[in-house]
């Protein structure tokens, strides 16, 4: 209630949201070929593109030269509305502020080529997890320093958890959860209640008031994309 | 084997020296040998809710330092048999509660008593932890509201890290939640938490529920524990705890609002025991 007045006497405010926008990947400077396919593309489903925003993935291109004028042109023509680009090397740069389009980090995964598959090791050797089988008090901090941390139970006000990897409660999260804490991107968070405190993957933090709208849900998970801190069900 | 029970909460004024005079009077009243211990060092409140404040010769501290034998110190309560009160000092510190020094005083009366109820001073500095250090078993005293709740969570840390039990590795504390001063109109208005809301969050067996009551001030005014006043519902409340604690099943009283007096005066009074008390 005291949040919605202070917007009101003020004339405009900058506010962090999350949006799902769509990608659209290049695999060629060809501007002819890409229009060839999008046309299709478009002419299938014409409602989902009406004026949908698009960032433009340039990163697979590598060194060609895309001429973003006539890209943002075509795109618009189409019915499409891009918005930014993102993958860009240093020489593109300069080409995607002339079309006004926002440079965008890379998504989190381009740095990676393909996902690679584990393959089972022949020596059985001990997980580095770390299992706790009892409610974590105020006051009390668990670090698993070289895995993931795995509670069965509640997490209470007051009481930390830090891990390397990812941080699983089966039970409420009501204190601080740290996970990724030397940087890993890819680390989640996963709770079956969030009425947390604190919640960090790879050093970047939400408060409570941050995540106000999912506090007292259930089936939680929390990963970074694009360097954004994500709250959301797994169950959906 | 005697069995260390401390009584403790982290906040204070939430209803110990009211719990270990109950429970201790309790067991007593059972039968058991039972000696209660003042570890709130300068305080000194236990042995005023007893009423035996006049009879304080020698006190804890004095056993610690060996400057009186057990016989001397121990007060011998003239209402219960088998209860006996063991003082607080009120003119040392905390600091006097060495772990040595304790140790020896509970091995003293491990030989001769069934049960020693340590009840605790508030906080989470020496005195607290010296009443938690050597316990089998563990009542966390709390009261329906967050800050009660939370310091009532720390204990229960402190309890599973930095007692003999955990440090040695060997079985548990025996954990039991005591929620006191309970008041179901209150919770009902939503100006305090739930029964179920404090389960929830400290999921803790509870072991009873004690009404906020005015029995309870007449007995300390009067030097008397509540649960010898067996017709108050925290005297009651506190049998039926004593009554689990001894391992009894008993239905949870006094955790639900009381029907106005609409019905009953419609129906009548029949029956005395259908009246709320
Ligand atoms: N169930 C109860 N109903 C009403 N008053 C209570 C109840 N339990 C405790 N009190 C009152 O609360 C105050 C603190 O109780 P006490 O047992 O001395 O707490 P602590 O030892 O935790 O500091 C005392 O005035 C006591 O009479
Ligand atoms: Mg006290």
């Amino acid at each position: 209630m005291a949040a919605q007045q202070n917007n009101i006497t003020r004339p405009c405010q900058l506010k962090g949201s999350l949006f799902t926008l769509t990608v659209l990947h290049l695999y060629t400077d060809d501007l002819q070929k890409i229009q060839r396919e999008l046309s299709a593309t478009v002419e299938r489903a014409p409602q989902f593109f009406q004026q949908a925003p698009v960032v433009i993935d340039v990163h697979l291109l590598g060194s060609s030269s895309v001429d973003f004028v006539s890209l943002v042109k075509l795109l618009k023509q189409l019915g499409l509305s891009p918005v930014g680009v993102r993958g860009l090397n240093d020489t593109l740069t300069p080409h995607a502020l002339e079309a006004n389009l926002a440079l965008l980090p890379n998504a989190p995964n381009t740095l990676r080529e393909e996902p690679q598959l584990v393959a089972p090791a022949t020596t059985s050797m001990p997980s580095k997890n770390l299992i706790i089988h009892q409610p974590i008090r105020s006051g009390q901090q668990v670090y698993a320093k070289e895995g993931d941390l795995i509670v069965i139970g509640a997490v209470s006000h007051g009481a930390e958890l830090l891990a390397l990897g990812n941080i699983h409660v089966y039970g409420a999260l009501r204190g601080r959860a740290l996970a990724g804490i030397h940087g890993d991107k890819q680390a989640r968070i996963f709770c079956q209640t969030l009425e947390a405190e604190m919640l960090s993957i790879a050093g970047l933090y939400q408060l409570s008031d941050d995540f106000l709208a999912h506090q007292h849900q259930h089936h939680i998970q929390v990963y970074l994309e694009s360097e954004r801190l994500v709250v959301d069900s797994y169950m959906k | 084997m005697a069995r260390i029970i401390v009584v403790t909460s982290g906040k204070g004024g939430v209803g110990k020296t009211t719990t270990s005079a109950a429970i201790g009077t309790g067991l007593a009243l059972r039968g058991f040998k039972t000696v209660i211990i003042d570890f709130d060092v300068g305080l000194r409140n236990l042995d005023l809710i007893m009423g035996c404040e006049r009879r304080v010769v020698f006190d804890f501290v004095n056993l610690i330092n060996d400057e009186a034998k057990l016989q001397q110190a121990l007060i011998r309560d003239k209402r219960v048999e088998n209860l006996y009160i063991l003082p607080a000092s009120q003119t040392r510190d905390k600091d006097a509660l060495t772990e040595e020094g304790v140790a020896r005083v509970l091995d003293e009366l491990a030989k001769d008593f069934e049960y020693i109820i340590c009840d605790s001073p508030a906080g989470i500095e020496r005195g607290a932890l010296m009443a938690l250090y050597f316990a089998d078993e563990a009542i966390i005293v709390t009261n329906p509201e967050v800050s009660s709740v939370r310091d009532s969570d720390r204990i229960l840390g402190i309890l599973a890290s930095k007692s003999k039990r955990a440090e040695e590795n060997l079985p548990p504390i025996k954990q039991h939640l005591l929620l006191t001063r309970y008041s179901p109109t209150r919770v009902s208005r939503g100006e305090m938490l739930s029964l179920a809301d404090v389960e929830d969050i400290l999921s803790v067996p509870l072991l009873g529920v004690i009404p906020e009551s005015q029995a309870v001030l007449k007995a300390s005014n009067s030097g008397v524990p509540v649960i010898m006043d067996s017709e108050s519902d925290a005297g009651q409340a506190y049998g039926d705890a004593v009554a689990r604690l001894l391992g009894e099943e008993h239905p949870f009283r006094f955790i639900n609002l009381q029907k106005n007096g609409l019905l009953k005066r419609i129906f009548g009074s029949k029956s005395k025991e259908e009246l709320p008390v």
